[in-house]
């Protein structure tokens, strides 16, 4: 602890904000901490205000994004210990990207993990091999997006090449990671949500000796309120969120279709 | 289910009647008094008691597997004329229209009140006598609506937990029999004794009330089993008769005995005065032996188990609480508090948790009807983590019930109580959230209530009451030259001080006054009372203790005690000057200065320094409170305002917390609405900081859980942990209200009465009525999505 110290006090990094009792980022009842800056730019994004690394204003003058020390996030994890300890919760570091401050979000992990509590990110692996590296060595559970497996749709959908992110993510299988990794889909119908972009993504997660579980997210527009504070428009706007009935017609699918792999509903 | 027919026909009968006023009870009290007079006092009652026993309306409805009624009605408020009567008087004509809690009464019953009742009690009862005796200082406080104190002279004793389990494993029987062996060793020559003979024999006389009641229920029984064709309802009827015979005479036998004696028994207490808060208790533990055997025995099924229990469920809420008007305003609803409670540890200290919890809690899950109140004791260390998730379930039913009590903080509250820890291990909450020990405690739960936004204007005005202008209480000095926080600080706690003594010769006007309200019914399941021949009235159980203090706006002076000590001493944002007329324009025109106070940390938020305010002074006032004494013991302080915190906040102008004149104040121990803004952990590591152990009557805290929590087995699983958490932070009580579908189309539809509630959207918290009418649907979508209908 008093090793890590000094180095937390000192690395400062651009926090959008801090939810607690979350009980939708990964296993027990947690904080996320989410951080601002992402290198995507996906079409449904629900955080829009997450995306600039730097601090922006609303139209409410509502402020996004301010500084803190790794050592101020740790203390605001800290104040939940309790809960973590009943539900089996801890931290998780979302995004944006946390990736995108990697050496931030690894001292906040490695400043948790040294409080006995149990870490995890919310990411999509989009960032350098080493940075990668960096942050799983004090994660204890990873939860990665796959949103696309076609690189073209990827592309036009999020604005990057899902290459990096799919050699990362086989990168990160074929190591000595030790966690869990959760796989996630955020299931936008039309987009990402037929049969064999589903497959083929399960296919992949088939692969991963650490992977617990696939989990379809499903699309929502809750992120609309931030849109229009931000002046921005919302591309997706006629875009219905599946219905319960058609998530369960996709996870029918998927579990006869590829089922070594356990496919869930995100919670 | 079968049974839940007969319980579905029975429960439609209680819900499609409406409340009414029932005088029969006190007709015949006062036909006896009549008869009686010159007798003892005790003796007079007890003979009241039986000549209500003996003249009674015995009615049995179709379907009823557990009989018994303290009235003549079905919904009846009972007049206890001894004790109150001229509550009524005051409300004759409005009462069936008032606000809260009406009662309908029949032109016949009116005129029976005015013929009889009125001439006869003028100037006799307890409620009179308080009236008359009670202190200037104290009036000047309960005027202004800075305390309430006029809740027991308005009713009778109730906040009790009667000796349930004497009377099933003894019977009247077994009572009299130590009563007559009591009054066998008596010498009439000796002093004392006297009184003492003709107390045991109005407890014999008493029990020899509650013995005809019964057989005149076994009577009605068996008449109607002659008289009716269906062959199935017969013998259910005899069963009754054979029940009724019996039992509570003699021990009982059965289960079906047992709760049939229990019923009997709560009826006649309630006849013979009329209050809420008369509690079953532990109902899983000294009905488990009856249970079990039956179970061994073949006689009895779980599911006839089940149905009988939901057949007793709706008797408990059959009777409505008469109070008056002002009275039904801080307890709003009828409410009988009937408290029920399951789980916990037995005598051994050993998990208590057996099958007959589970049942019990099944029963209000069937019924869900608003009585009885039921309880749990959660104990983390002993009790299993299947028992916790039935109660899960039952919280997503969106009820309100259970109450969910920290064992192990109760267990230390009984022993600050006084009581050891060899019997605090058998505690039972009582009411709404106070502490209690069956068939062994005497003492008003909450005999007070201190209005805490009204304690920090006292501070602000240096004694005056802002409403009527007038000087009721301490001079504190003028806040324009309080120079520091600690200034501020000590007039509140000046203030404090003052109520808190005005409360305690309140409280010992009431219980001088109560001495002459002798309750030989409910005293003879009380073992010391039969032993030393020593009314409940008079502290005949085995332990009394003073009074409870109850203190209302927790939040309210946290907040302010915050604001004052960051916003103006801190900050030096607003001078004390600015500050003062701020409040007594109600911020008109100082609309900054209120933003200001409201920007500032809350309670309910886990900000360190804000909960150490709290910390710091709910320590001083429990300290204050218990440093006072009554004739029966240490006074008791608690937290729990029923419904207080509204009648309370109509008395209070502008506070420092930016709260607006004459609005509610926040209830228990519950942050402000919509103040706090962090989620459940934050509040349960605020409410952590308050002294819950001190607080020996019980603390009470609400909080509002989302469908989201209870939707999914994982938000169970959360859930459990939750409780788990508020335990190991030794909160005492938490009770949830789900915020269903319907809840949020209604804040829509009217958002002006919507204002605080927060609401999760996507990884942040926001005022559900500040979102865009597109986002709230998508949330309203979201909790129908995941299958959800609650409440
Ligand atoms: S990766 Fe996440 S934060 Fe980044 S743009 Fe996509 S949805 Fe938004």
């Amino acid at each position: 602890m008093v090793s890590a110290l000094g180095e937390l006090a000192r690395t400062p990094g651009m926090v959008l904000r801090i939810e607690r009792a979350s009980i939708h980022d990964g296993p027990g009842i947690r904080t996320v901490v989410f951080l601002k800056g992402c290198p995507l730019a996906c079409q449904w994004c629900s955080t829009p205000e997450s995306q600039s690394p730097l601090p922006q204003t609303g139209l409410d003058q509502q402020v996004y994004g301010r500084v803190m020390t790794a050592h101020e996030v740790v203390d605001e994890v800290l104040k939940d210990e309790v809960f973590y300890f009943h539900s089996g919760g801890g931290v998780t570091v979302s995004g944006g990207e946390p990736l995108a401050q990697s050496a931030f979000t690894a001292a906040v992990l490695r400043g948790t993990k040294e409080h006995g509590i149990h870490t995890a990110i919310e990411t999509t692996l989009f960032g350098s091999r080493p940075n990668v590296a960096r942050v799983l060595a004090w994660t204890d559970h990873l939860l990665v997006d796959i949103k696309h497996v076609e690189d073209a749709e990827h592309r036009r959908w999020t604005g990057v090449a899902n290459s990096a992110i799919l050699e990362n993510l086989r990168a990160v299988a074929a190591s000595d990671f030790a966690g869990t990794i959760t796989a996630r889909v955020p299931l936008l119908p039309g987009v990402n949500d037929d049969d064999l972009n589903l497959f083929r993504t399960a296919l992949i997660c088939k692969e991963i000796p650490q992977l617990d579980q696939l989990e379809l997210l499903p699309y929502h527009r809750l992120g609309r309120a931030a849109y229009r504070n931000l002046g921005l428009d919302y591309a997706l706007d006629a875009l219905e969120p599946p219905s319960a009935a058609h998530l369960a017609d996709r996870l029918e699918y998927l579990n006869n279709a590829v089922p070594e792999v356990k496919t869930v509903l995100a919670r | 289910m079968d049974y839940l027919q007969r319980i579905n026909r029975l429960k439609d009968r209680v819900i499609g009647t409406r409340p009414e006023m029932d005088l029969e009870n006190a007709l015949l009290l006062t036909e006896s008094f009549q008869s009686t007079e010159g007798e003892p006092l005790a003796l007079r009652k007890a003979k009241g008691f039986r000549l209500q026993c003996e003249r009674k309306d015995v009615t049995i409805y179709p379907d009823e597997l557990i009989v018994g009624s303290p009235g003549s009605k079905t919904r009846g408020g009972i007049l206890c004329a001894d004790t109150c009567w001229s509550v009524l008087d005051a409300e004759l004509d409005t009462i069936g229209e008032r606000r809260y809690d009406p009662f309908s009464l029949r032109p016949e019953d009116k005129r029976a009140f005015c013929d009889v009742i009125r001439p006869y009690w003028k100037g006799k009862s307890t409620y009179e006598a308080w009236l008359a005796q009670i202190p200037d200082d104290t009036r000047a406080l309960r005027d202004t609506g800075m305390v309430y104190i006029n809740r027991k002279a308005v009713r009778g004793w109730g906040e009790t937990t009667a000796g349930y389990r004497r009377i099933l494993t003894e019977g009247l029987e077994g009572i009299c029999a130590k009563a007559r062996a009591r009054r066998a060793e008596l010498d009439l020559t000796r002093p004392g004794d006297y009184e003492k003979d003709y107390y045991l024999q109005s407890i014999l006389i008493a029990a020899d009330g509650i013995r005809t009641l019964a057989h005149r229920y076994a009577e009605e029984a068996e008449r109607q089993a002659a008289a009716t064709p269906d062959p199935a309802r017969a013998a259910e009827l005899r069963t009754i008769a054979a029940n009724c015979r019996w039992a509570p005479e003699h021990p009982a036998r059965t289960f079906h005995e047992a709760l049939q004696a229990l019923y009997l028994y709560q009826c006649a207490i309630i006849m013979e005065q009329n209050a809420a808060s008369y509690n079953p208790g532990r109902m899983d533990q000294y009905l488990y032996p009856f249970y079990a055997a039956d179970l061994a025995a073949g006689r009895l099924t779980p599911e006839g188990a089940q149905e009988l229990l939901d057949c007793l469920w709706i008797k408990f809420s059959e009777t409505c609480l008469f109070q008056d008007a002002v009275t039904a305003e801080f307890a709003a609803g009828y409410p009988m508090f009937q408290n029920v409670c399951v789980g916990g540890v037995d005598l051994a200290g050993r998990d208590a948790v057996n099958e007959l919890s589970y049942l019990i809690l099944q029963a209000t899950m069937d019924v869900q009807l608003y009585q009885p109140s039921l309880s749990v004791r959660y104990n983390m260390a002993k009790n299993p983590t299947a028992f916790l998730r039935k109660v899960v379930e039952l919280i997503r039913l969106g009820t309100g019930f259970p109450a969910f009590h920290n064992d192990e903080t109760g267990i230390r509250m009984l022993m600050n109580k006084g009581i050891p820890l060899r019997e605090a291990y058998d505690w039972n909450p009582c009411g709404c959230v106070e502490t209690n020990l069956e068939g062994r405690l005497r003492h008003y739960t909450a005999l007070a209530d201190i209005n805490l936004g009204g304690i920090v204007e006292l501070a602000l005005t240096n004694g005056v009451n802002r409403k009527s202008g007038r000087r009721i209480a301490a001079e504190t000095g003028d806040p324009a030259e309080f120079a520091t926080y600690d200034d501020f600080l000590a007039a509140v706690k000046e203030q404090l001080r003052y109520a808190v003594r005005a409360v305690v010769k309140g409280s010992h006007v009431i219980d001088e006054v109560c001495m002459d309200r002798p309750v030989p019914a409910l005293s003879l399941s009380f073992a010391e009372c039969v032993e030393r021949a020593l009314d409940y009235s008079r502290g005949g159980a085995k332990y009394n203790t003073g009074n409870g203090v109850i203190l209302i706006g927790i939040a309210d002076l946290v907040n302010s005690l915050a604001a004052v000590k960051q916003v103006v001493f801190e900050q030096g944002a607003v001078s004390m000057a600015e500050l003062l007329r701020a409040l007594a324009d109600d911020f008109a025109g100082a609309e900054d200065i209120q933003g200001q106070l409201l920007a500032a940390p809350k309670y309910g938020n886990d900000a360190g320094w804000v909960d150490d305010i709290a910390g710091e002074i709910y320590t001083f006032i429990a300290d204050e409170i218990e440093s006072y004494r009554s004739k029966f013991g240490t006074m008791t302080p608690g937290i729990l305002p029923v419904s207080g915190n509204t009648p309370f906040g109509l008395e209070v102008g502008a506070l420092p917390s930016g709260r607006n004149a004459w609005k509610p104040l926040a209830d228990g121990v519950s942050p402000s609405g919509g103040t706090d803004r962090e989620g459940p952990s934050a509040v349960l590591k605020s409410v952590s900081r308050i002294p819950h152990d001190r607080f020996v009557q019980g603390t009470l805290l609400n909080m509002k859980v989302e469908p989201e929590f209870l939707a999914t087995e994982s938000g169970i699983a959360e859930m459990m942990a939750l409780l788990k958490s508020m335990c190991t932070l030794g909160v005492f009580h938490v009770q949830f209200n789900v915020i269903d579908r319907d809840t949020l189309l209604d804040a829509q539809r009217r958002p002006e009465l919507y204002k605080g509630l927060l609401i999760r959207v996507a990884g942040y918290t926001a005022y559900f009525t500040e979102l865009g009418k597109d986002v709230q649907d998508e949330i309203i979508g979201r909790t129908t999505q995941r299958g959800i209908s609650v409440g």
